[in-house]
Formats: structure tokens, sequence, C-alpha cells
């Protein structure tokens, strides 16, 4: 007796939490789809030669922290010295790296040791020297010995940050030539206002690289990595850019994020005491600006695609890289749990932490609890074949409307994808939760254990090399 | 006990998801396959348009109105827009001469009234805006009146789509309906500074008007944008600034000080004042603002700002010895031979970047200057910023490096 009524009452629980799950999503996509549209407008009225040639401009300090990049480097650091903006400096941290990094930088900078000025405004680790380019003025490289993570590469590279906003982004990510104007635009609306901002940036595997700069749009049709797109179109766009419309975006990525120098002054700098720094930094600053809410600070999120990152292109890399993600996403939603349901926190309290919580966190007990008691209600007897397929089928294509429709609000903004790629996207989401579904979920699984193991190791997966 | 499933309800909802995905697909198909087409017909359309005016130029005409209008009548704001910005730079391009005909074509009374009725009445919210823009970028001062209109409304896209619009009009009057919009209203102030910079010099009696203003948020903003003109007509009321309550209002009053073309005694003094101040933002703009007004002898003041708290105010004293590095030399030989670890980097940074330190070494391996050329790469050495010599070093010929090798190894053993 006891055990039909526990699978019943699972049954009833899991339907209501996938149907309210993908209700949930239905309004992300809309309000992100009318946010989108709106940004994409008010990009295209923009005068961008008032941000480029006005001496009120902003100038910017890239921070770029790099280990073992030496595959990517050279093209990360080709395409910022290739932006089309004004005014900028680049700070890149070589963080101990083992590999070839710095002789890939020398090559390109042509690097000399300097003895500067190093102050130590945020916990960094060693630095071991200072290094300034012949080639590009603009260019300093910092070369630190390893340990801190990339909270602490990040934070020695904004020790010597001078310019009022901070861009920090990692060193695989390649930059397209008008991404910072695009963004700085928007700042530059109400720059006492608005600390944070991030866009889209999507996947570099396959795309045709050259000296910094995208020669061809060639989305690959490994599985692996355009599932990936797909969860990019739905993290960045359908979810981010609809919290962001209630100003209560949770994560500002650190593949390319934008942070007002003095903020990150006040908060001290990003904190090495999680397994990675970004989302961690987010809430925290979302925590400040809650605290301070008379001065109406925002943090943005933006539809432009900006740049693109290297993304795991094995199952293998996929499943550590998820563990570390899952790993942070748990770490950061018990620091700031008080925020959940918290009036003081607005949209951010009751709209973007109770997703966190109840989806990024305990979503793939949810999952696997259910399809787990359901298919063994079904095998024992307690409850018949068609209740199960009926259920199943509930979950596969209640998964795949969601990322349809992350795809629809994802259309909105450039042509990136032609029409047979979409086609392919789209057949991938109708099978998406026979199998990849459960790789991210052993992913989370897995993360979630190595948390409980306290585990806060910023584990970097094994890349293949470029062809 | 028998537990009802709800089979029927959840294989409904299935049957509704089926449905849905399918219309989602097809949607979103439909949806690509018609953005290609509707990208490719702009595109044309562009091409058309600069197809037609070169065809007018080879045959002869004079490409303005009315040899123009066989064509310009069916241009849309949106392509006047994309040629006027360039904002589809990748489908065609047009150059500053073709945007420049094209807009005295396009500013054919029939278009601006279309235009106008729908920068009024257009219920579509971005069409509105599209034809305020348009109205800006044609740049015909009847229109201002319309984009004033639009600026006093509600919905911030609008108002600020109009303060860019009014920014292409760079006239007294536009210039006065962004003053007056940024002394009420605190959005958008920065983008109004940035635009009116550009602004002909005859409207800074209008920005005074708003230094004068009793918001030091709205003051502050204006102080900044005077700054970039000359101040001289108003010093009087300048000096005031620096003495106000705000220290943002007593930094951009620094810098007003600083754009006074004729006034360089009166305003020393004060400047010299500010360096005492409270605040790193202030002794910061100070410091800058004394070099923009002194040149060289500023050195002699800041000098002393290499001791700040603020690394804020001796980046800026580095900055002034940079860019008057032959004048700081004797400061720095001190600081050099001195016990305060951040003066010497300063003064280091100061040398390195501004490419004195390489002559240095240059004159000691010549007879140009030499004593004093080896006295202080040997404070340089003894202070132990080698790299920074060495780099400097690696920068030079190779002979003139195996030379300053040998003297750097005797005072290494001296």
């Amino acid at each position: 007796m006891f055990i039909p009524k526990v699978i019943y009452s699972v049954f009833l629980i899991s339907l209501v939490y996938f149907v309210a799950l993908t209700v949930y999503y239905m309004f992300l996509a809309v309000v992100a789809s009318l946010e989108g549209a709106k940004k994409e407008l008010e990009g295209a009225g923009e005068d961008y030669s008032l941000v480029y040639f006005s001496t009120f401009k902003i100038p910017v300090s890239f921070v770029i922290p790099a280990r073992n990049e030496e595959e990517w480097i050279a093209d990360s650091l080709k395409s910022i010295l290739n932006l089309n903006y004004p005014e900028f400096e680049v700070i890149i941290v070589n963080d101990g790296s083992t590999d070839n990094t710095l002789a890939v930088l020398d090559s390109i900078l042509k690097l000399r040791q300097i003895d500067t000025i190093y102050a130590k405004h945020y916990r960094d680790g060693v630095v071991r020297r200072m290094l300034k380019s012949d080639n590009y003025p603009k260019v300093t490289v910092i070369d630190k010995e390893a340990g801190n993570k990339k909270a602490g590469a990040v934070n020695a590279g904004l020790n010597i940050a001078k310019n009022r906003y901070v861009c920090v982004i990692d060193a695989d990510t390649v930059l397209e030539r008008d991404s910072l104007l695009k963004v700085m635009a928007q700042i530059e609306k109400d720059p006492d206002r608005i600390i944070g901002a991030g866009s889209y940036f999507g996947l570099v595997n396959g795309l045709k690289v050259k000296d910094g700069t995208v020669m061809e749009y060639n989305f690959p049709y490994n599985p692996i990595i355009a599932y990936q797109n797909i969860e990019y179109m739905r993290s960045l766009i359908g979810n981010r850019m609809a919290w962001s419309r209630y100003n209560a975006t949770p994560n500002v990525a650190g593949g390319f994020g934008i942070w007002r120098r003095d903020i990150l002054y006040e908060l001290g700098g990003y904190s090495k005491d999680y397994t990675c720094e970004d989302l961690e930094f987010t809430f925290r600053a979302q925590d400040y600006a809650a605290k301070n809410r008379e001065k109406g600070y925002r943090i943005l999120m933006l539809p432009y695609y900006v740049g693109w990152t290297e993304g795991p292109s094995n199952i293998r890399s996929l499943i550590s890289q998820r563990n570390r993600w899952q790993r942070v996403v748990i770490e950061t939603s018990w620091e700031y749990k008080y925020m959940t349901f918290n009036p003081r926190y607005g949209y951010f309290g009751f709209l973007t932490m109770p997703y966190y919580i109840i989806y990024e966190v305990f979503g793939v007990f949810a999952e696997i609890v259910s399809v787990a008691f359901v298919a063994f209600g079904a095998f024992s007897g307690v409850l018949n074949w068609n209740v199960f397929l009926a259920f199943f089928l509930f979950m596969l294509l209640s998964q795949a409307f969601t990322s349809l429709l992350c795809i629809l609000t994802f259309m909105e903004g450039e042509r990136l994808f032609k029409v047979r790629y979409i086609l392919y996207l789209i057949s991938l989401t109708l099978v998406e939760f026979l199998w990849y579904r459960w790789i991210i979920s052993i992913a989370k699984l897995t993360g979630t254990w190595d948390f409980l193991r306290n585990k806060r190791t910023f584990d970097q997966y094994a890349r293949p090399k470029r062809a | 006990m028998h537990y009802n499933y709800y089979s029927d309800i959840v294989w409904a909802i299935d049957w509704a998801l089926v449905f849905i995905i399918i219309l989602t697909s097809a949607v979103i198909l439909l949806y690509a396959a018609a953005k290609d087409r509707r990208w490719n017909r702009r595109r044309d359309g562009l091409l058309g348009i600069k197809k037609d005016l070169y065809e007018m130029v080879l045959s002869g005409k004079d490409p303005s109105y009315p040899a123009c209008q066989l064509f310009i009548s069916s241009v849309t704001p949106q392509q006047f827009m994309d040629i006027v910005t360039n904002r589809n730079k990748t489908a065609v391009f047009f150059n500053a001469a073709e945007q420049g005909f094209l807009k005295n074509c396009f500013a054919i009374p029939k278009q601006i009234e279309r235009l106008e009725r729908t920068a009024k009445f257009s219920l579509n919210k971005w069409r509105r805006i599209e034809a305020i823009l348009c109205l800006g970028y044609i740049g015909k001062k009847e229109t201002i009146g319309i984009i004033k209109k639009a600026l006093s409304g509600r919905d911030s896209d609008i108002i600020y789509f109009a303060i860019i619009s009014l920014g292409q009009i760079r006239t007294k009057e536009s210039a006065r309906a962004l003053l007056k919009y940024l002394r009420k209203n605190r959005s958008n102030s920065y983008k109004i500074i940035s635009i009116l910079e550009g602004f002909p010099a005859e409207i800074t009696d209008d920005i005074f008007e708003l230094v004068r203003d009793r918001d030091p948020d709205v003051c502050q903003k204006a102080a900044t944008l005077l700054s970039k003109f000359d101040t001289s007509p108003y010093i009087k009321e300048l000096k005031d600034l620096v003495r106000d309550d705000s220290a943002g209002i007593r930094a951009a009053g620094c810098d007003c000080l600083a754009s006074c073309r004729i006034c360089k005694e009166e305003t020393t003094g004060i400047l010299k004042a500010c360096l005492k101040d409270d605040n790193w933002l202030v002794r910061r703009h100070a410091v800058l603002a004394l070099e923009k007004v002194m040149g060289n002898k500023a050195i002699e003041e800041v000098i002393d700002m290499i001791n700040d708290v603020s690394w804020l105010v001796v980046d800026a004293v580095r900055d002034v010895m940079i860019a008057h590095v032959e004048r700081a030399v004797p400061y720095m030989e001190k600081f050099l031979k001195g016990s305060y670890d951040i003066a010497k980097k300063y003064s280091l940074s100061a040398l390195e970047e501004s490419g004195y330190l390489a002559k240095l070494l240059k004159n000691t391996a010549s007879d140009i200057d030499k004593d004093r050329a080896l006295h202080l790469v040997e404070l340089i050495v003894k202070a132990g910023y080698l790299s920074s010599i060495e780099s400097a070093v690696s920068t030079l010929e190779p002979a003139t490096r195996s030379k300053i090798a040998g003297i750097l190894a005797g005072i290494k053993q001296a």
C-alpha cells in the first residue's frame, strides 16, 4: 500500500513541477523576446560616433586571466587589439602556465620586464614580474605563480587596471570587432547606475578563426557542441535577457563581463573561495545593489553577440565542465540563500533565486527521481505502461518545447545560423531528453557529490589541439 | 485503493505539446527564411539606391534635388537611416560624399512632411523613433519643434532617440532643448554632455546658466561640459565652484578653470589651493588642470603630490612627469636617492614611458651630457631597477648596447 502511494505522490508532484517549469520558461521566453527585440532596435538607432569620438568616452581595461592557453591566447589577444573602440588597455595575467602561453604572447607583443608600481588592492597570489609590450604599448602582462584560482589571476589584473570599467574575458574568447562599442554604447546611457554588463557569446568550436577574426561562421554538427549552442541560447538569451528586464541578472559570465571598477574595489574583487568566480561575484553585486537601492544600480544583459569561446567537444570534457558549474551554483546559492523570497532583493529574490534553488540545485534530483519512480511503477505493475509512456513523453516534449522557445527567442537577434543548421538544432531538441539531458544530469549529480565532499578546485577539462 | 493518474489529461497535454512543437518549429523555420529574405531585400534596396546615384552622376547630372527626385521619393526612412549611419555596412557601405548627396536629396518637403506625420502620429513606437531620427539626420532647423515635443513625452526610448536626433542638428535651439532636459532629468545626462561637447561654442552661455543650478548633479554635469569650451568669460563665477560642498563639482571646477584661455595668473593660485583638498578626485583634477594651465612649470607645483595617499593622484603626477620629463628629472633624481619606494617606482615608470631612460643610456655611451646621464643611471642601478635598464638597453643598437654593458659593469663593480 505504501509503495503505490509514494509512486502516486511522486507522479503528481513531478507533473506539477514540470508544468510549472514549462510555464516559467514560457514566461521567460516571452519577456526575453520583447527585451531582446527592444535592445536590437535600440542598438540599430544608436549613434556610435558619439561613443567613439567624444572626449567623455569611457576607457575600458581588459583583464584576461590565462593558464595554459597557448592554443587560443594569440587569437584572443589579436581580436582585442583589432577592436573598434577608441580607448582601452589590456592586462593579461599569465597564471603560472606550464605550456607556451608566455612564449606565444612574447612572439606577438615583444615583451620586456619592467620595474613598475604594483599595489595589492585585491587577493591575488605571488606575482613574479611585470612585462610590457614593445609592439603594443597598451598591453601589460603580469606573470604570476599558479594558485588562488582564476579569481586570483583576475584580481592581479585588477590591481593595475586604471580605467573606469573593467572587461574580464576568458583567454579563449575571440571577440567580435564591434562588440565593445555596442556594449559600451548601452552602458554610456547611464554609467552612474550601470555597474555591470554581459552579452551573448557562443562557442568558437568549429568556426574558422584567423588572426583573431572569425572568417567563416560554419557551426559544427557535432551534437555535443550543437546542444551547447542551444544551452547558451537558453542561458544567455532565453533566461538572462528576461531576468535583465527586471534587473535580476544572476550571472555576468566570465567569458565576457564588464564591471565598474569602483564596484569591484568596493566588493574586494573576485573571491577565490568558490570553484568559479563569476556567478558568485554577480550575486555579491546584486546583494550590494539591493543594499544601496537608492543609487539604482543596474546589471545589464544584452543580446548582441560579442564573441566566441571554446567549449567541451566530447562527453568527458562536458561532464568535467558541468560538474564544476554545478558546484559553483550550489556554493553560491547556499551562500546567498537569504535572498530567496526576500522582499529586500525584489525580483532577484522572487524570480531568479527560486529558479536557482528549485531548478539549478535540486532540479536534477527531481528529474531522476520522477523518471525512476514512474519507471519502477510501470515495471512493478503499480501503474500501467500507458501512464508511464504519457509521463515520459510529457517530459521529453516539455524539454523540447522549452529549447525551441529559446531558439525562437534567439532568432530575433542577428542572423547567425543558416536555415539548415536551425533545422538540425530543431531535430536535436526533439531527442535531447533521450540522452544529452542525462549526460548533464550525471555531471550535475557528480558536481553535487563533489560539493558535499567539499571539493572547491577549478578543474580545467582536457582540450583538444586546434587543427 | 485505486489511484487516478489522470493519464488522459497527461496525454492531452502531450498532444497539445506535439501540436505546439510542430507549430513552433514551423514558425522558427519560416522566421529564419523570412529574415534571410528581408535581409537580402534590404541589401538589394540599398544597392539599388547606390546604383541610381551613380547612374545620375555618370550621366552628368548634378546629384541633388530635383535630379534625384526620380528615385529618392521611394527611399524609406529605414533605408535613409541605413545610409546615413552605415549600420548595415557589411551589406552596403556609403561613404561621406554619397551620404551627403542622399541627405540633401532626402530633405524634400514631401519626405519631411511624411516623416513629421509619422513622428507625431504613428502608433508604432519604433516607427516614430525612426522618423524622429531621420528628421535629426536630415538636419533641417524647421523640424526641431517636433523633436523637442518628443523630448517632453513619457516614453524613455522616444526621449533617448529624440536626444540623439537633436544632437545631429547642432544649433543653439537644439542645444537649449537638450540643456533644458538636462536641468529637469538625470537620465541620459552623460549622453547629453557627450553630444553637446561637439556643438559650436555659441552655446556656452546656456551651459553656464546651468552651472548655476542648485542641483549639484546638474551643476557638475554642466561644469564638466563647460570645461570643454573656453571658459574665460565666466571665470569670475567659476572660481566659486572649487569651494562647493560637492567634490564632483569642485573637480569639475578645476577642469573649468584650466579651460580659461586668458586667465593663467588668476587660476593658478586657486588650483594650487585645490591640491590641498580633502578629496582625492579634486586633487587629481587639480594636478592635471595645473599642467594644462602652466605647462612644464607645473612640475614644481605638483611634484610633492607624489606622496599623496591616493594612487590615482600619484598616477596623475606621473602623467605630468611623463609630459615634461626634462623638467622633472632633477626631482626624480632626488626620489631615486631617497627611501620612499612609491616615489622611486613612479619616477622610474615616468622615465621609462617617456623614453627618457633609453636616451639616458645612449648618452652614457656618447659625449652628450655624459656625466649627468652616468649619475642618473648609477642611481637607478643602485635602486635595484635592473629590469628597466635591461629592457631599455635591448631597444638600442648592438654597438651602443655593448658600450653600455661595459659602463654598467663598471657601475656595478664600483
